[in-house]
């Protein structure tokens, strides 16, 4: 650490309770940026029935492989479906698996590690252990693993994202708790008999919430990509549901004539997770303020 | 000496994580609903004939039996058959380990190549426009799904150029070299953000060091202070962030060689899942976390190659 | 002033830090003029927050990335060649700098010996000469052992060792000027004088000079020549040591005397100074220590910033003549 840092700490301890008011409202920019993209793909994924001009899964086999045109925006696949309906269809599932995929390991893993890091012992060392291991594996892996176990589906997909994704949030309410079990007021302030459910809320919350919003936008990211490379494998979404990766899977084939059927969806993709990058981004900036 | 000491403790604490990895795989793959005895045998089968093979494949002995009896196994080198080829589970994962260690080697390589520089470029100067643009390039590096760069690869430069193939591995070295370039590359392309972001972040935290302080004020050379100062202890959190990030770069090999069509591991995992062979499946699994562990293992040996404060906590 | 017929080995001139702390842009430094003639020892004393290691830090350009520097820095290569050189050219130049944090100033993956023989490769010795160098070195600041411990790894010594490693390091470019950072700070007391001892001994038979920044009255007594006190960014009094201690000419040096044990003889009480130095984002008008002074008067809030020459030494007190009474013990 530098004198400078030394300095400019001391003089912003002075001042840090009074200025943290008014440092809160600036959110930087790109957030509002990232959010307004990620809110046009929700709007996409609610507003589906609506906008698509097709059912995705209607086939109509005489007008497989079609080129854009407009009647077909997008072309049609290779059963013949339009593929922009399919498209704007799959945002549901990608969204919402993507975002459940995320929330699910949050909230599991925050009471977790919140029942180890508040009760310790036995229950502590137990889901510590668990948290050892499910880290040892590779991720994705495993995933395919319990896929293949639970079978194809949403249902298993989730449960699989959830069995190991919520260490790291585990790890993160824990320590924080621990952190804060041994600072000198909190003791001061169980010995006069303050409830802890008021300790938690008021000292280790604010804190994990803001890593958890920094960390949320990134595991979004992430279990969309695992959902589409799933799809991709064939071991995800089951067809003929629509979803991103499993179009850009069927269009493989076709890429010497029909090429936009695989780049556009992957286009959609890089999009989507783009936007939630520049939140994810924009919220650590602001944390670090 | 210490850091020796380290070593060999770490060796031995693998064995009792390896063993773990072996039950674990066991217990999760036995839960799998689904009968093998049906699987093998047909669907026309009479109880009788499933319970003979039942019998054959062990799975009517109790539970911790069975296990013992896989743990031996494995450690004998075997790891089954496979329901759909009849063949060994190890056979088939000798003959597509090869390929995949290809790509890891080249697409590994192809990534430190990219990755380094643009670290050692983005943490000179923090925040300016170069570390701006190599930071926003790693985004959308990391927000591409690989097998969709794999395949705009295969549109932009294999189909029209034909100097790659658009898929498989070819016979002959020269044909594996051509075939491992496109993919290689993909692999590359995933991974590098990753690697760049933690160079980065460690050459940062390690320039604001006091002891780079105390090597400018003696006026050495930026380059010296670079390579014997910055780089040096920069490595062990680079690489263990790396290490960490093995089960990822496995993954992207698995979805990697099912769009190129490489005959490797991860297309054998992938074939063994849709086929629902479980033996197959058991052995990949298995295989895929022994290499893991095996990274993990040899990045903590580096790291106490590179790092002399490593030590055994007592 | 202290008037040296040759021109200063180092001649610092207006200097001032800009910083970002937040949003605001604040100067920890400003506007700090001495200069130091070869040989010479000034001892740079204020309170954590005054400035004097930036300022030090500043002269090599060592400052976090994002600081502005302003003003006039000259360093004489030789007696009669003066240049005015920026910070970068100073490093390795004949000017060196030891730091204040033992345990994180030695590169952790540099044998000890290796480190200090760097120093020697940049003045050109050759590999061989640069190993015999850097054993020589260690030996004088006394390292017991010295080639044993050469090969040792910085995480192995203790504080007080590491300490005299980073000496030996930083002499190894044979500086004309040595730049100390509390070096004793983060040290105990009986490690302290193990460290002022052999640094003095070198100082003279190297004919080095040093600027050496501290909290600690009791050493700059014991090391230099001429001490210059800092208060928020700026010097408030300079002159020789003996000077300056004996009959000190701004309130605020009075009061570091005042609390310093090794000052105080006999049935003297320990008085604190009151209060905080100011914040950097909002330094008070005219002289800065006026908030905390006793002998405070109207004119000390407008006062613009000033060393004028008091009896022997200068001060920027606008009232010095209120101190005489407190001064006679």
């Amino acid at each position: 650490m530098s004198i400078a840092d030394d300095l400019t700490r001391e003089a912003a301890t002075v001042t840090a309770h009074v200025d943290l008011g008014s440092e809160r409202a600036r959110l930087p920019r790109r957030v509002w940026v990232g959010a307004a993209i990620v809110g046009a793909y929700v709007l996409v994924g609610v507003f589906a029935a609506w906008l698509a001009p097709y059912d995705p899964l209607a086939q109509d086999p005489i007008m497989a492989l079609a080129n854009p045109s407009r009647a077909h925006w997008l072309g049609t696949d290779e059963l013949g479906r339009d593929v922009f309906s399919r498209l704007i269809y799959a945002t549901r599932i990608d969204l919402s698996v993507g975002i459940l995929g995320a929330l699910l390991p949050a909230v599991v893993g925050t009471v977790l590690g919140a029942v180890g890091g508040y009760f310790g012992g036995w229950r502590d060392s137990v889901i510590m252990r668990l948290a050892d291991v499910v880290q040892a594996f590779p991720t994705y892996i495993l995933i395919i693993a319990l896929v293949f176990v639970l079978g194809q589906g949403i249902g298993s997909i989730l449960v699989a994202f959830t069995l190991l994704a919520w260490v790291a949030y585990a790890r993160l309410i824990r320590s924080e708790i621990l952190r804060i079990r041994d600072l000198d007021y909190v003791q001061a302030a169980r010995a006069a008999g303050l409830p802890s459910w008021r300790i938690l809320g008021s000292h280790v919350f604010p804190n994990v919430v803001g890593q958890t919003l920094v960390y949320l936008p990134s595991d979004i990211v992430l279990a969309t990509l695992g959902l589409a490379s799933l799809s991709f494998l064939g071991l995800g979404i089951p067809l003929p549901t629509a979803e991103w990766g499993a179009m850009i899977a069927a269009g493989q084939p076709f890429i010497r004539e029909q090429w936009w059927l695989s780049t556009v969806p992957g286009l959609v993709v890089v999009g989507f997770g783009l936007g939630l990058s520049l939140i994810g981004e924009g919220i650590e900036e602001w944390t670090q303020r | 000496m210490g850091r020796f000491q380290f070593v060999v403790k770490r060796l031995l604490l693998t064995i009792p994580l390896l063993l773990g990895i072996v039950l674990l795989v066991f217990l999760v793959l036995k839960l799998t609903p689904g009968d093998p005895a049906r699987q093998i045998v047909g669907l026309r089968a009479t109880e009788t004939q499933l319970n003979e093979v039942r019998d054959q494949l062990g799975l009517n002995d109790p539970i911790a039996v069975q296990y013992v009896r896989y743990v031996g196994r494995v450690l004998h080198g075997d790891l089954g058959y496979s329901y759909k080829s009849l063949q060994p589970v190890r056979t088939s994962i000798a003959e597509r380990l090869p390929v995949t260690l290809w790509l890891l080697g080249f697409g590994g390589l192809l990534a430190m190549l990219i990755s380094v520089p643009c670290g050692i470029l983005s943490a000179l100067h923090p925040n300016r426009a170069t570390d701006h643009a190599i930071r926003a390039l790693g985004l959308v590096g990391l927000t591409m799904p690989s097998f969709w760069v794999g395949i705009v690869l295969i549109l932009v430069v294999a189909l029209p150029t034909g100097l790659f193939p658009a898929g498989g591995f070819g016979q002959t070295v020269p044909e594996h070299l051509r075939s491992i370039v496109l993919p290689a590359v993909t692999l590359a392309i995933s991974v590098a953000p990753i690697q760049i972001r933690s160079l980065r972040a460690s050459l940062i935290n390690v320039r604001g060091s006091d002891y780079v302080a105390t090597g400018r004020a003696m006026g050495l050379s930026e380059s010296r202070l670079m390579r014997r100062f910055v780089l040096r202890n920069a490595s062990p959190p680079t690489i263990s962030v790396l290490a960490l990030n093995m089960g990822f770069l496995l993954f992207g090999a698995v979805v990697i060689e099912t769009t190129f069509a490489l005959p490797g591991i991860g297309q054998g995992i992938v074939l063994a899942a849709r086929g629902r062979d479980l033996p197959a499946i058991q052995g990949y699994t298995l295989l895929f976390a022994v290499l893991v562990v095996a990274v993990y293992l040899v990045a903590d040996i580096v790291t106490a190659v590179l790092d002399p404060r490593v030590e055994i906590q007592a | 002033m202290d008037a040296t017929m040759s021109p200063a080995l180092l001649d610092v001139q207006d200097l001032r830090v800009r910083l970002k702390a937040g949003t605001t842009e604040i100067a920890p430094v400003d506007g700090v003029t001495f200069s130091v003639a070869r040989g010479e020892a000034l001892g740079i004393v204020g309170e954590s927050g005054s400035g004097k290691s930036l300022t030090l830090k500043a002269i090599l350009g060592l400052l976090p990335p994002g600081s502005k520097l302003d003003g006039s820095l000259r360093f004489s290569v030789s007696a009669d060649d003066v240049e005015e050189v920026g910070p970068d050219q100073m490093r390795g130049r004949g000017v060196s700098m030891i730091f204040q944090e033992p345990m994180t100033a030695l590169n952790p993956t540099m044998r000890v010996g290796r480190l200090v023989a760097e120093g020697a490769r940049g003045i050109g010795l050759s590999r061989r000469d640069a190993k015999r160098r850097s054993v020589e070195l260690l030996d004088a600041v006394g390292v017991p052992n010295a080639r044993e411990r050469s090969r040792m790894w910085p995480h192995e010594l203790s504080g007080g060792l590491r300490q005299r490693v980073m000496i030996a390091a930083a002499l190894s470019t044979e500086p004309a000027l040595l730049l100390c950072d509390e070096p004793t700070t983060a040290l105990d007391v009986t490690v302290q004088d193990q460290i002022l001892g052999p640094l003095a001994q070198l100082r003279r038979d190297l004919d080095m000079a040093m600027v050496f920044v501290t909290h600690d009255l009791a050493v700059i007594a014991e090391v230099c020549d001429r001490i210059a006190v800092m208060y928020a960014g700026r010097i408030v009094e300079l002159g020789s040591t003996q000077d300056v201690l004996a009959a000190p000419q701004h309130p605020y040096t009075a009061a570091l005397l005042a609390s310093a044990p090794s000052f105080q003889k006999g049935s003297g009480r320990l008085e604190g100074i009151g209060g905080q130095p100011p914040d950097p984002r909002a330094f008070p008008p005219g002289c800065r220590f006026a908030p905390r002074c006793r002998l405070v008067r109207d004119d000390c809030h407008t006062a613009a910033h000033q060393l004028t020459m008091v009896g022997s030494h200068e001060t920027a007190c606008v009232h010095p003549e209120l101190l005489l009474p407190e001064v006679a013990k």
